[in-house]
């Protein structure tokens, strides 16, 4: 699997699922349980998909951001600051979020 | 602006203060609050800000009115901290006199003296409980076994509660609402206490009064090897996975023990209100969402302005010197790297160092 992402590593543990890019809420009902959340940065609109994904990757953030708190209290990896990821992911790629490393791979 | 002269005579609480306070801010991303970058609306009405609770401490004094009782008014240090942060930032860009702003900052910082057992700057915790809290929290929580599973829906009702805790109070101004205590050693293990005491928040939003869950507290007992640490703001970090390791566990929600079917509905439940509430705040036109950030950084002291015998809401002139404006221009510089980041905020608050970015020094007002 190649490195399609490197950001910062905001809570650990590696996590396997489809993308799902959200950039509004008109893309809320693609969302299924256990899928990757992509997005600019997260806000609570977006509460009910995070209790429903894998893993939570965002294109900034830092370390105590918000997807960077809650994550690690749900024990799901996240990883912030990839510039990218709303970009270069796509819907319903498979992709696999490592956020011990920080990495997303594909 | 000079620097204060002899300023490390009179706040000698400082440079512990702002190297913690650094450290939390490096790890900030600004371009992530909401509902905008306080900074750049603060100076509007730092002067103001001020005086206000220049005013309060003033009354509170003469009513006789200790710190200790004072500190009983606030769930935790973080709205404290949080409130501190915010008024190094206004006594810089309000230019407002000297002795005033650092009677302010002072005021603020007994509070939170009273108010914190230990680490009072916030270097590694919130807390807030003696020792012998402590233990009766330990015996008399009716505890349940936990599991990485249970574990998981705990972390999911924090998102919700927290969640619905930002979109009623903004990024800023939720810190008297939302809070954790800890982290506790207790032998292998170690608690935390997470608080929502208000989610119906109906003084700000009329909406909340129809909001099923009003508050509810989570008790977590983990296994030590997580290594929880909270920073000065309340942001948790820990070197493992919190579901993995939780041992015990208890959830109060609206003053009643509750088993993990009834958290499960309310953490959905409480997930859609917060869903509601941000659109709610973000649909506001700008003018109306820049009177509820006032209303709500008065909020936050509302119970110790009632008990000045003030009125918490935001005065007439608070309101106009925001009507109409802009925000102010960005300011942040791009950093590099962690330690570039908290030099840099240390320099944002240092009461001793003459840097305030030009950017925000538009507003001076006269006293």
């Amino acid at each position: 699997m190649a490195r399609l992402l490197k950001g910062l590593a905001a809570s650990l543990g590696i996590a396997h699922g489809k993308v799902k890019i959200i950039e509004s809420a008109e893309d809320h009902f693609k969302f299924r349980e256990g899928d990757v959340l992509v997005t600019r940065i997260t806000d609570p609109t977006m509460t009910v998909l995070m209790n429903r994904a894998s893993a939570i990757v965002c294109d900034i953030g830092g370390l105590t951001s918000h997807p960077a708190i809650v994550s690690r209290e749900m024990g799901i990896p996240c990883v912030v600051a990839t510039k990218e990821a709303t970009k270069k992911l796509k819907d319903g790629m498979e992709v696999t979020v490592n956020g011990t490393t920080g990495e997303v791979h594909g | 602006m000079e620097p204060l002269a002899k300023c490390m005579d009179e706040l000698p609480w400082m440079e512990e203060w702002l190297d913690s306070l650094a450290i939390g801010m490096a790890n900030m991303d600004e371009g992530t609050w909401a509902p905008f970058d306080c900074f750049q609306f603060f100076p509007y009405g730092s002067d103001l800000w001020l005086e206000k609770l220049g005013h309060a401490e003033r009354r509170l004094q003469e009513k006789g009115v200790s710190y200790e009782d004072l500190a009983d008014l606030f769930l935790g240090p973080l709205m404290l901290r949080t409130e501190m942060q915010f008024a190094f930032f206004d006594v810089k860009a309000s230019g407002i006199e000297r002795s005033k702003g650092l009677g302010v900052l002072d005021f603020l910082h007994n509070i939170l003296k009273a108010k914190c057992v230990k680490d009072v700057p916030g270097f590694y915790s919130s807390w807030v409980h003696t020792e012998k809290e402590i233990q009766t929290i330990v015996k008399h929580t009716p505890w349940k076994k936990g599991s990485a599973d249970i574990g998981r829906e705990i972390g999911k009702l924090m998102n919700s509660c927290a969640s619905l805790s930002w979109s009623s109070h903004s990024d800023y101004h939720y810190t008297n609402f939302y809070e954790n205590h800890g982290p506790y050693p207790i032998g292998e293990h170690v608690l935390l206490v997470r608080q929502f005491p208000n989610l119906k928040p109906v003084e700000l939003w009329k909406e909340a009064e129809g909001y099923a869950y009003d508050r509810i507290t989570i008790y977590t007992m983990y296994r030590k090897q997580v290594e929880i640490h909270l920073d000065w703001v309340n942001h948790l970090t820990a070197k493992q996975s919190l579901p993995e390791n939780l041992a015990k566990y208890a959830v109060n929600i609206n003053g009643k023990w509750s088993d993990v079917k009834h958290t499960r509905k309310a953490r959905e439940t409480i997930a859609e209100t917060a869903a509601e509430q941000f659109e709610r705040f973000s649909n506001l036109p700008f003018e109306d969402v820049k009177q509820k950030m006032l209303e709500m950084r008065g909020y936050n002291f509302k119970e110790l302005f009632e008990k000045a015998g003030m009125d918490w809401k935001p005065s007439q002139e608070m309101r106009e010197r925001v009507r109409g404006k802009e925000l102010l221009p960005k300011y942040m510089p791009v950093l590099k790297n962690a330690e570039e980041g908290r030099k840099w905020w240390r320099r944002f608050y240092d009461l001793n160092d003459a840097f305030f970015p030009r950017q925000l020094k538009t507003i001076r007002y006269k006293h």
